[in-house]
């Protein structure tokens, strides 16, 4: 068998797999299966259990079930409820006021959390029925609170910036102060576009604007109290030398139940069980798509598919940046279909020496590979994102939370675009803070 | 038509890290042959992670590896002894030690598993600190650590430091955030993680070394049975060409290493006679003793060791 | 007869679901105490590493069969979406079976591992050196667990019932938009 047909059945297979509806890591697990049986025989069973086993049997990852906590213990909390009142009594005067606050708090909550559709069901409950209410476009609503979420995975802490970090041996510190400026201006990106869109669509901000005396104003500040907290106890323990990254999500998950339990009052028995079975259920949803994606790794580079995928890229004999342009098509495509660290786990070890071997600045590209995979979090046929939005807001038609959902991929591709001209954006702050990358 | 073997390591591949070089030379001399055989090599872990080669490689899964041996050391309790503190000392005696009793016990207990070493390789390693230089085992105290090897962490915890472990890739930040104090690891990391920018003091390995790792290259016994005379010949030889090339090459490693720290303005020092056998009585007090322990026959496979001249 | 089966085996996934949050919750108090022990007594950290790792990692095993009773494991639904009721009804039992297949392969893969750790007395290469055969275990207990729940799963397909289906969206997600009431105006 070529490399390229064992390629295409693979694949193949892995999309009839996923057409049944299985899930995603046990039909990534059993395509793998499949051709390592077809291709080294019966012996093969001797490894796939190790595979599986020390795929994700790591420190760096152990990180993805602390941060899932963390996530959890805010989510479940009124605290994105809290968060979002005390932005809009601040933002709610200027133009777009909702809307802004609205993406703000996707900011911040996805930040903290790292989820994406955490953010959007709990910014998003509040959010949406709120904007329809002061006329705020369907659109607007559903589409904004569907790319704010997105911001999770790049702003830090981020479980793709850990699996990236992981499997290609870069620093995970560095990759998440790479992501903070990129984070930021998205986030502002983001905020102009919904600006713009309300205006398009002959929306009066004028005259919908409720007004908040100061007094209302400043009640709504200790509520954001809980959240500096958190941020700044997390800062503080991953870069004032007390823990690894790694480590330091073991004692931010700690510091925010701590800070939500005491904060909101939660000192009973079920919710505080609630926080944590819902963050194993989770973590267990993503560490398995991860251990069986690197089963199906195992399988692409055991029939030496991985390889020539590489090789015929790096033979491609073009411009650097066609050849970036051809890796972020790529990218998209499988964002499309499969959940950012699957997509990781498989490319990242394969595109990584390509980029590097062409000059690019190995997390400069960690953050436009994250971007890719935020494209894939808004994009049929597997948007987590718009999943969310369904299900929390069900009177908004699929189409228009998908039209809605559009025009922030194409912003996503112009911050692609101006990433490509102005790499600093991502590469300044981590030099300056830690010196010039290895 | 060709035979296609796979060769896999956790080391960078084509940039010049020397064991990426023994198994491309092997991939070389075995083409060249013209008996068959071809080479296909998977470096940077891209087909087994670092720990699962062995077991890959000894069931005929994967049919040759550049394999750090001690990784193995939870299924095969001696090969802790290839990442011993100062049972090597130099490159010199790393080579008298090839042909010496020690590893003729330890490669018979490869063979055994399933594998056989076509080359052997010691390789060299360091110490870096921000706090100052470690020589003698009380520069180490009230130090955190990251080293590379449980009996080289169980040597550091008995002079007093406070070990911490991680991946090699987290080095650097948990120096630069002061994390970790110190680090020891092998010369080649010391020069692609730059951990110069942060280290005060470098411990080079010179004529008394006491980190030192056994990374043969291996290949499977069931694969090499079932190829014909011809091919099991050209494998040798090949074998012994990249063994060849490593013991050429190795000092220049160390040697980029020191040029460097130096360049990068960081105090350059080396082990003396005495600050060397202060570490070994501390080791035979720690990790010599627990080897021994745990070992059956351990006390009598480092007096075989520590034998040679 | 059956609806015991079914029952049991989802009391059991439960079971197992709370040995995994324990581990979790576990792996995160390890984690800090080991910061702290290294940060404020510069003291030497030498089971806390492997601790953590191991326990994370049992977890995720272990909770597999639980969240799967609770159809937490993400899938892809573009072709269920299109098609007719019973059609639909026939590709769950389709897909059951294939996550049926690849668990029982698994848990027969990991069974060999786990009695090749047990037998040989392997431990993991680091100072502590625990054996290897405990974390190990949750590879045959989970994907053991896992196939039991799928012939669970099976069974209240065929019998007409409805079983949870793969979600596109983690439940977590809609239990915590659930959870955020709109109740911002208490004083805190
Ligand atoms: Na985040
Ligand atoms: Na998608």
């Amino acid at each position: 068998m070529s490399p390229t047909f064992a390629g295409l059945t693979i694949i193949v297979a892995l999309f009839v797999l996923l057409g049944t509806g299985m899930p995603i890591a046990f039909a990534l697990g059993l395509a793998a299966v499949c051709a390592l049986f077809l291709q080294s025989g019966p012996g093969v069973i001797y490894v796939l259990s190790e595979t599986m086993f020390s795929g994700i049997a790591n420190l760096a990852y152990v990180s993805i079930p602390m941060f899932v906590l963390m996530g959890a213990a805010v989510a479940s909390s009124p605290a994105g409820a809290d968060l979002y009142t005390s932005l809009d009594r601040w933002l709610n005067r200027i133009p777009g006021g909702l809307v802004l606050s609205n993406i703000g708090a996707c900011a911040i909550f996805s930040g903290m959390t790292g989820s994406s559709p955490a953010t959007c069901a709990a910014i998003g409950k509040m959010g949406i029925p709120e904007m329809l209410r002061r006329g705020y476009p369907t659109s607007v609503a559903s589409g904004s609170i569907a790319a704010g979420g997105t911001l999770g995975i790049l702003i830090p802490p981020s479980v793709t910036l850990i699996v990236y970090g992981i499997a290609t041996e870069t620093s995970i510190g560095r990759l998440f102060m790479a992501g903070v400026i990129p984070g930021l201006m998205l986030t502002i990106m983001f905020m102009i576009w919904a600006v713009i869109d309300c205006k398009r669509q002959g929306y009066d901000f004028g005259a919908r604007a409720v007004r908040f005396t100061l007094r209302e104003k400043l009640a709504g500040m200790p509520r954001v109290l809980p959240f500096l907290l958190i941020i700044a106890g997390t800062l503080y323990v991953l870069y004032g030398g007390l823990a690894t990254p790694s480590e330091a999500a073991g004692a931010g998950a700690l510091l925010t139940l701590a800070v939500v339990i005491v904060a909101y009052r939660l000192f009973r028995f079920r919710p505080v069980a609630g926080i944590f079975g819902s963050a194993m259920r989770e973590s267990v949803m993503i560490m398995m798509i991860m251990a069986a994606a690197e089963l199906f790794a195992f399988a692409l580079s055991s029939l030496f598919i991985t390889q020539s995928i590489a090789a015929a890229i790096a033979d491609l004999e073009v411009n650097r940046w066609v050849l970036m342009g051809v890796i972020n098509i790529f990218l998209l495509v499988a964002g499309m279909f499969l959940p950012p660290v699957a997509v990781i786990v498989m490319t990242a070890p394969m595109l990584f020496p390509i980029v590097t071997q062409a000059g690019f600045d190995p997390y400069w590209f960690a953050i436009v590979l994250t971007i890719n995979m935020e494209v894939g979090l808004i994009t049929p046929p597997i948007g987590l994102n718009l999943f969310v939005i369904n299900a929390i807001a069900p009177d908004i038609p699929t189409r228009q939370i998908l039209w809605g959902a559009l025009p922030y991929v194409l912003v996503m591709f112009l911050a692609i675009l101006i990433l490509c001209i102005f790499p600093g954006l991502a590469t300044w702050l981590p030099n300056q803070m830690m010196g010039v990358a290895i | 038509a060709q035979t296609v073997l796979k060769a896999s390591h956790q080391f960078p591949g084509g940039k010049g890290d020397i064991r990426d070089e023994m198994v491309q030379i092997i991939a070389r001399e075995v083409a060249a042959a013209n008996v068959g055989l071809e080479v296909q090599v998977y470096p940077g872990a891209s087909l087994y992670k670092p720990n699962d080669q062995w077991n890959a490689v000894t069931r005929g899964l994967l049919e040759m590896t550049s394999f750090p041996l001690d990784y193995a050391s939870g299924r095969h309790p001696e090969f802790s002894a290839t990442l011993m503190p100062g049972l090597v000392g130099n490159f010199d005696r790393a080579a008298r030690l090839n042909d010496s009793e020690f590893m003729t016990d330890i490669k018979k207990i490869i063979e055994d598993a399933g594998a056989l070493v076509i080359s052997d390789a010691w390789l060299s390693g360091a110490f870096a600190s921000k706090k100052g230089c470690i020589t003698t085992p009380d520069t180490v105290k009230g130090q955190v650590i990251r080293a590379a090897g449980p009996a080289f962490e169980q040597m550091l915890v008995a002079a007093g430091a406070s070990i911490s472990s991680m991946p090699s890739s987290e080095i650097y930040t948990g120096m630069q955030t002061g994390v970790l104090d110190a680090a020891n690891t092998s010369s080649a990391s010391f020069v692609s993680y730059r951990l110069y920018e942060h280290a005060k003091c470098l411990t080079a390995p010179g004529e008394n070394a006491l980190w030192f790792m056994y990374e043969p290259v291996l290949i499977s016994k069931k694969i090499f049975d079932g190829l014909n005379a011809d091919q099991q010949k050209a494998i040798l030889a090949a074998g012994e060409k990249a063994e060849a090339f490593f013991n050429e090459e190795v000092r220049k490693g160390d040697q980029v290493m020191v040029d460097t720290y130096k360049k990068a303005g960081v105090e350059v020092v080396e082990m003396s006679k005495a600050d060397y056998d202060a570490w070994l009585e501390l080791a035979k007090q720690s990790s010599y003793k627990n080897f021994a322990e745990k070992v059956p026959g351990g006390d009598k496979l480092i007096e075989k060791a520590l034998a040679v001249q | 007869m059956v609806r015991v089966y079914i029952r049991s085996v989802g009391g059991l996934s439960q079971a197992f679901a709370v040995v995994a949050t324990l581990l979790l919750i576990a792996a995160m108090l390890v984690v800090c105490q080991m910061i702290f022990i290294r940060y404020v007594f510069r003291a030497a950290t030498i089971w806390q590493t492997d601790f953590v790792v191991f326990a994370a990692t049992g977890a995720m095993f272990l909770g597999a069969p639980y969240v799967l009773l609770k159809g937490g494991h993400v899938g892809v639904d573009v072709v269920e979406m299109v098609v007719t009721e019973r059609t639909r009804r026939a590709m769950r039992i389709v897909a059951s079976l294939l996550g049926l297949l690849f668990c029982a392969i698994m848990a027969y893969a990991s069974w060999l591992q786990f009695h090749e750790t047990w037998a040989g007395g392997w431990r993991h290469s680091s100072v502590w050196a625990p054996p290897l055969w405990i974390p190990v275990s949750a590879l045959p207990l989970g994907f053991g667990m896992l196939c039991l729940q799928y012939v669970a799963q099976i069974l209240v397909l065929l019998s007409g019932g409805v079983a949870p289906a793969p979600t596109h969206v983690p439940a977590e997600a809609l239990e915590a938009a659930a959870a955020v009431s709109p109740s911002t105006e208490t004083p805190r």
